[in-house]
């Protein structure tokens, strides 16, 4: 080559090959659009969401499918992403401007999430009150869309924004689930035990039994985390008894505040019957736990319950499937509720007054953002995964429970038919940080066996009185008095849009928001915080009374409650 | 390669001679325009633009006195709430000066009360007491019909009751109960009615605190356009008072019922039911007794 042709095409080269980059990406986007042109969707929406489990993107894919039959215009595009990442990857979106469409609610702090639905998200509330489409010709057709859904939304209803902000499509719950084939094998029963009294008689039964390794069989395979669920669903509701004495704000729950208020004012202490018996039932289920399950995790309790160690192991209804792959045909899986002591039980029967009361939250919930082009077409897919035949649909294939009322669910999912009408534990002993360590150190030794329940309540009960509990009660009051500040925030936003919106049915509705939260949150947190602090500190004036007793004028007045109140609550 | 240069530069000057039209100016938003934004600015915690904005409206020779009043009380309101960078002594100069451009007005009063607020949750730990409710009297004084100053009497009988002493409390007992009186249309009646319910407690007047709670429901205000009034919590605290400290099974049953059939999910249905069983097994005792036959 020549040096004057060398020297030409080194001082063109540049220029050539940004030229050449130029025209490759005019053909690729040309070509790119011509094939997003040809699916005729005049909106495509994307929704994502951070559930890998097996069946969920088969599930709203299919969903999305049936959706784009009925409505050709609209394009659904799934967009499933890692849970551990999904936080940061949708404050990105979110901030970047540039967010799905519909997106799962969750995985971040609670008071970060309320400021992305606040300044993200389209409030769902316009909505709610309006049927469901897509119920025409069912049982429900005509019904508001929240009627329909098992927790009337509630779930979705957030008392910051006093707005609905989302639409739930599953719902959750605990059980135990049992391998059958060991369980007939250990003990010849072809239906698990229903009562607390039969389930530990089972337990033993199972303990002593050992393997073709000579290893003895573990009635309950358990993780750290799974202690948790047992206090929640079998160990808790003993106590229900408490709440007659220490539900001082009158609102039918406990609090540990009230525990702790409660406790001051010398109304119940730690010798309570019912919370004896808690530990009593604890004493006797946790020895039927995997040996050192407090230092294990969950896949090591799922471990030895797919290797037919175990025989019960709880966790939710979330990982029905998983556990039917991991028994892979070698065992049968089964569900049983969480065996309630009898009412004519000889040491606990006086004191269970009921089932757990479980609250059907709902999840998997999606959110509008406010970035989407077609507000309209969003929630009216999110009508279609939420109406009565398409939920069913939908959480069948994925293996979950409906939302929606009256949705059949598959037949091992029967087991998680929630209690509606129950009882919540009314055993709170930790307030704060200080309450908290102490507790866990003492209580940790007390569930391996190391320390008796006496002994737990020698070292900790001092503690929670005078020393631990008065600092974080009084860090508690605090923390109810920065609230006012937040409170105060929302107040101003809510009066400025009242004071700015036209008269009319809007700005009735705001005013009356505002009201509401002077009323609920500034007046009365005020007056109950005042009141509960004197009862703590001693100072109140007046009778200190445990809440639902009868006064003694009532007592003279009624004659009869004497008589009707032996033996019953 | 210099011809090239040399078209190249012809080309970059011709771009910027063919976009100065996109430069014209553009036309400033008006004040209402500006003011609706910060508004939302301000709500969306965007504070530094809510600001912004507030106080170009202020600069403004020609916003008009009622923007300019607007925009101060504005700005006042987010140096008073926001979350972090609170400055009250600014947010006090802002209040003071959206008064000074109208004294009387909405905006007046909605901003002296917010300086009572700051009054009273300045006092951080430490109980409200005199100074507090001579700030929110001064609101009522000013503003004796405006909603601020009904809110500001509502504030007066919390610290009250706060308080809760004997003298205290019955200094709100009467006050509520003049508040109740002369203000027959008040939408703020179902709190004074809650907190007339609370000044008999103390006192053990256990019947009038039974009447007054109920007549606080009967004047609950319900949202329009939010489905969500749940009541089962004043419903539970009525039937309870009456099971227990008034001893009035009908009205107990009442409510118990209610709350049941409107909220049947609710987690106090499992505890109504039973009181409705309890208070059936006290009245066939209670009959049966009566009649002299052992039930």
């Amino acid at each position: 080559m020549s040096d004057r042709l060398r020297t030409a095409l080194g001082a063109w080269f540049p220029a050539f090959v940004i030229a050449a980059a130029f025209a490759w990406a005019v053909v690729s986007i040309f070509v790119l659009r011509r094939k997003e042109e040809t699916s005729h969707a005049r909106v495509t929406l994307r929704i994502a969401h951070w559930q890998l489990e097996a069946g969920v993107r088969e599930a709203v894919d299919r969903m999305a499918e049936e959706y784009g039959r009925i409505h050709p215009d609209v394009k659904i595009i799934q967009e499933a992403v890692p849970e551990k990442t999904y936080a940061q990857w949708i404050t990105t979106q979110l901030m970047g401007g540039s967010p799905p469409d519909i997106v799962e609610l969750g995985k971040v702090p609670y008071p970060i999430l309320i400021g992305y639905l606040a300044r993200y998200f389209v409030p769902m509330t316009p909505y709610v009150d309006a049927p469901n489409p897509y119920n025409a010709g069912t049982e429900m057709d005509g019904m508001p869309l929240r009627k329909t859904i098992r927790d009337g939304m509630r779930s979705t209803y957030y008392e910051e924004l006093q707005e609905y902000m989302g639409v739930p499509l599953s719902s959750f719950g605990l059980r135990i689930y049992y391998n059958r084939t060991l369980l007939r094998e250990l003990t010849g029963m072809e239906m698990p035990p229903s009562t607390y009294r039969e389930f530990v008689e089972t337990c033993s039964t199972i303990a002593s039994k050992r393997n073709a390794d000579g290893a003895p069989y573990i009635p309950i395979a358990a993780a750290s985390i799974h202690f948790s669920f047992w206090e929640s669903m079998l160990f808790d509701p003993i106590t229900f008894p408490a709440t007659r004495v220490a539900d001082l704000n009158r609102d039918g729950l406990v609090g540990g505040d009230e525990v702790y208020v409660a406790m001051k004012a010398g109304l119940i202490d730690f010798h309570f019957p019912a919370y004896e018996a808690r530990f009593r039932m604890i004493g006797r289920v946790t020895p039927m736990f995997q040996p050192g399950y407090t230092g294990l995790t969950r896949d090591e309790a799922v471990l030895v319950f797919a290797q037919q160690r175990a025989v019960f192991i709880t966790t939710g209804s979330w990982d029905v499937y998983s556990l039917q792959e991991q028994a892979g045909g070698s065992f049968e899986v089964g569900i049983m509720d969480f065996p309630m002591p009898s009412k004519d039980d000889p040491e606990l029967g006086r004191w269970i007054e009921g089932p757990r009361y479980e609250n059907v939250a709902g999840g998997f919930t999606f959110g509008v953002t406010r970035a989407c082009p077609d507000t309209d077409a969003a929630v009216d897919f999110l009508r279609f995964l939420s109406s009565r035949t398409r939920n069913e649909a939908m959480n069948r294939t994925i293996g979950w429970i409906p939302i929606v009322k009256g949705a059949p669910m598959s037949p091992l999912l029967r087991a998680f038919e929630p209690h509606l009408e129950g009882v919540n534990g009314a055993f709170r002993v930790t307030m704060g940080g200080e309450t908290v360590i102490r507790w866990q150190q003492l209580y940790t030794e007390f569930q391996i066996g190391s320390r008796t329940y006496d002994e737990l309540v020698r070292d900790y009960e001092p503690f929670f009185l005078n020393e631990g509990g008065p600092k974080d009660y009084a860090e508690l009051l605090r923390n109810t008095r920065r609230r006012v500040g937040r409170d105060e925030l929302f107040m101003a936003g809510v009066r400025s849009r009242a004071r700015m919106t036209q008269a009319g049915v809007r700005r009735d509705s705001l005013w009356i928001k505002y009201r509401q939260v002077v009323d609920g949150r500034i007046i009365w947190r005020s007056i109950v915080t005042a009141h509960m602090a004197r009862l703590a500190d001693g100072t109140a004036i007046g009778e200190v009374r445990a809440p639902y007793r009868y006064r003694p004028e009532v007592l003279a007045r009624h004659p009869g409650i004497a008589k009707a109140l032996e033996g019953n609550p | 390669m210099n011809r090239f240069n040399q078209s190249l530069g012809m080309v970059y000057v011709a771009a910027i001679l063919l976009s100065a039209p996109g430069c014209a100016r553009r036309e400033v938003p008006d004040a209402a325009t500006r003011i609706g934004q910060a508004w939302q600015d301000f709500r969306l915690s965007e504070y530094a633009s809510a600001v912004e904005l507030f106080g170009a409206v202020v600069a403004d020779a020609s916003a008009g006195q009622a923007a300019r009043q607007e925009a101060l009380y504005g700005m006042a309101e987010i140096w008073r709430t926001r979350l972090s960078g609170t400055d009250v002594a600014k947010a006090k100069t802002l209040y003071e000066q959206a008064i000074g451009v109208c004294p009387t007005n909405d905006i007046a009063a909605w901003s002296s009360l917010a300086m009572a607020r700051m009054v009273h949750v300045g006092k951080g730990d430490e109980p409200a007491g005199a100074d507090v409710i001579a700030a929110y009297e001064d609101v009522v004084r000013r503003f004796p019909d405006h909603p601020a100053g009904e809110e500001a009497c509502l504030h007066i009988h919390s610290v009250r009751l706060c308080l809760r002493t004997s003298n205290e409390v019955l200094a709100a007992k009467a006050d509520i109960e003049r508040f109740l009186d002369e203000r027959p249309g008040s939408p703020f009646r179902s709190l004074a009615f809650s907190l007339k319910a609370y000044t008999h407690e103390f006192l053990g007047q256990q019947e009038e605190r039974m009447r007054a709670l109920i007549q606080s429901l009967e004047c609950a205000e319900r949202d329009p356009l939010s489905p969500w009034s749940d009541f089962s919590v004043k419903y539970w605290v009525i039937a309870t008072v009456a099971e227990f400290d008034v001893g009035d099974f009908d009205v107990a049953r009442k409510y118990y019922k209610r709350l049941i059939e409107e909220q049947p999910t609710d987690v106090r249905v499992f505890m109504a039911k039973q009181a409705l069983e309890r208070l059936d097994r006290i009245t066939n005792s209670e009959s049966s007794a009566s009649e002299g036959v052992t039930p």
